[in-house]
């Protein structure tokens, strides 16, 4: 009997990418890179992360400025999930790297199923204005070696965003999960479980 | 009238499996579609992002019965590539009916490389044992799970264990600790001992000795748990609190091997299985762990295990 051993190269894409994904979140504030789609630069490592977690049994909604429509026809095009409106979203994508209050409206799950709460993916920009905001963040919890907390890689993440986060994931284990992603497909993982502290 | 006897079913020809189309093309990669693969690596995120929380999921069918691994092995093909290296163990041993089949399927599904060196491995899926040999951050230990609801011993309403596990109300399996320990003097609670993982979800760590519970606690690796029968999926992130239910005046305590050691490779401190000899009914000791005995019956540089416990010595 022949093996089945060939792996179609979207296929193959999705499956390294999401193990970088899995690493992310089970290792907040580290940086790890996914392997983009060509032609949907700036949104590629966005798009990447939906072509291996979106399809059509999953609503996402795109949040953003004038960008947010290629966004979200990208992502329509890419996984053929259906758009849902913010509070009932699975994944809610901002364009930019503020949610500018949308985060606040994503769904945190219930009681007895946390895990319905939102999965959030920030894009962030190539060169962020302000890069040494971080620097004010500690991140500890579960996935975090150093009981003193880290700094998280990723730079540009406005700090009130990190405020934001806090409010929303008081209530543990409800709560939303973020990734934060950059046109180079670095992506950064931040689960409700992490602890936030900003100074 | 002489009663006609059914037609003897022809024989399968002795290489029948050759007669078979190639799985090439039958299958997609690693067996699941992936839609499937999809669905669960949604599930498993949203496990790692509440650390011992019990996430359902569409368990799906798989060419083996429930109840023999295909919760782990769901995770494993949904997880595996191409430049993984995988080991199966059973009860800590490499060559078991269970590990062999496993591993059997995976690389006829994959072609993925197969070991029984822990430390080679990328991808362990494991029942009812935690390798000997220390994980690195980089390896993914994947648990079979037989029993997801550590509530289950009492409590057998799932609408209520799950409203327990929302309001944190684990008042009812203390009380079945402190009872054991009224009858006799003992926590009765072998393998599946309940743990509180973060602080916050109480998690039925598979059926493990207790002796590998302290590797749960703040393990390097990442802890993957599936129930294919009861459809739940759940992890342990790496540096995760993981600590088992015990009272102040009545310490947990591992299983106690003082002054045994294996017969075969002469390790001490690690998880010792007892064999009696039918003969003489002499009692002797061996590794658990198969691929940690053999590699320090060859004398290879096999770091002492970690320590478990106190009760060792």
């Amino acid at each position: 009997m022949r093996e089945a051993h060939s792996m179609n190269h979207d296929g193959r894409r999705s499956q390294k990418n999401y193990r970088n994904l899995l690493q992310a979140l089970s290792r907040p504030g580290r940086v790890v890179r996914l392997d983009g789609p060509d032609g949907v630069l700036p949104f590629a490592a966005a798009v990447a992360l939906a072509e291996c977690l979106l399809d059509s049994e999953v609503g996402f909604c795109v949040i953003g400025n004038g960008s947010a429509q290629t966004l979200q026809t990208a992502i329509a095009g890419a996984t053929g999930a259906r758009t849902e409106r913010l509070e009932a979203a699975d994944f809610v994508f901002f364009s930019e790297a503020g949610s500018r209050g949308g985060a606040r409206l994503a769904k945190r799950g219930g009681p007895e199923s946390p895990e319905d709460g939102a999965t959030l993916v920030y894009c962030l920009e190539s060169q962020p204005a302000v890069v040494r905001d971080r620097f004010r963040v500690r991140l500890t919890g579960p996935g975090i070696p150093e009981s003193s907390g880290i700094v998280p890689e990723i730079s540009g993440i406005p700090l009130e965003e990190f405020q934001e986060l806090v409010t929303i994931n008081a209530d543990y284990p409800l709560g939303v999960d973020a990734f934060f992603v950059r046109p180079s497909g670095e992506v950064m993982g931040l689960p409700r479980s992490t602890r936030i502290q900003v100074r | 009238m002489t009663p006609r006897m059914p037609s003897r079913a022809s024989a399968p020809p002795a290489d029948w499996r050759d007669s078979l189309p190639p799985a090439e093309g039958r299958y997609s990669y690693a067996f699941l579609d992936e839609g499937a693969k999809r669905e669960i690596r949604r599930r498993m995120l949203k496990a790692v992002a509440i650390p011992g929380c019990q996430v359902p999921f569409g368990s799906r069918e798989m060419p083996i019965a429930r109840g023999w691994g295909t919760g782990g092995l769901q995770l494993t093909l949904a997880l595996i590539g191409p430049e993984d290296v995988l080991k199966v163990i059973d009860q800590g041993a490499d060559d078991s009916v269970n590990a062999v089949n496993i591993k059997k399927f995976v690389t006829r599904v994959t072609g993925v490389a197969v070991t029984t060196d822990t430390a080679a491995a990328t991808l362990i899926q494991t029942r009812h044992r935690i390798p000997e040999e220390p994980l690195r951050p980089n390896q993914l230990l994947i648990f079979q799970v037989p029993i997801p609801e550590p509530l289950r011993l009492v409590e057998p309403s799932e609408r209520e264990t799950r409203r327990m596990h929302a309001e944190a109300d684990y008042s009812r399996m203390w009380l079945y600790l402190y009872e054991d320990i009224v009858k006799f003097n003992e926590i009765t609670v072998g393998a599946r001992y309940p743990v509180l993982v973060n602080r916050r979800h109480l998690m039925d760590p598979s059926p493990i000795p207790r002796w590998d519970l302290p590797k749960l606690d703040r393990g390097e690796a990442l802890f993957l748990f599936c129930a294919g029968r009861e459809k739940r999926i759940y992890a342990v992130p790496p540096y995760t609190e993981v600590q088992p239910l015990a009272f102040e005046d009545f310490a947990f305590r591992v299983e106690a091997f003082a002054g045994r050691r294996c017969a075969r490779c002469g390790s001490v401190g690690t998880y010792l299985d007892e064999v009696i000899d039918d003969a003489t009914g002499r009692r002797t000791y061996s590794c658990s762990d198969t691929a940690f005995c053999e590699k320090a019956l060859r004398g290879n540089s096999v770091k002492e295990a970690r320590p478990s416990g106190e009760d060792r010595a």
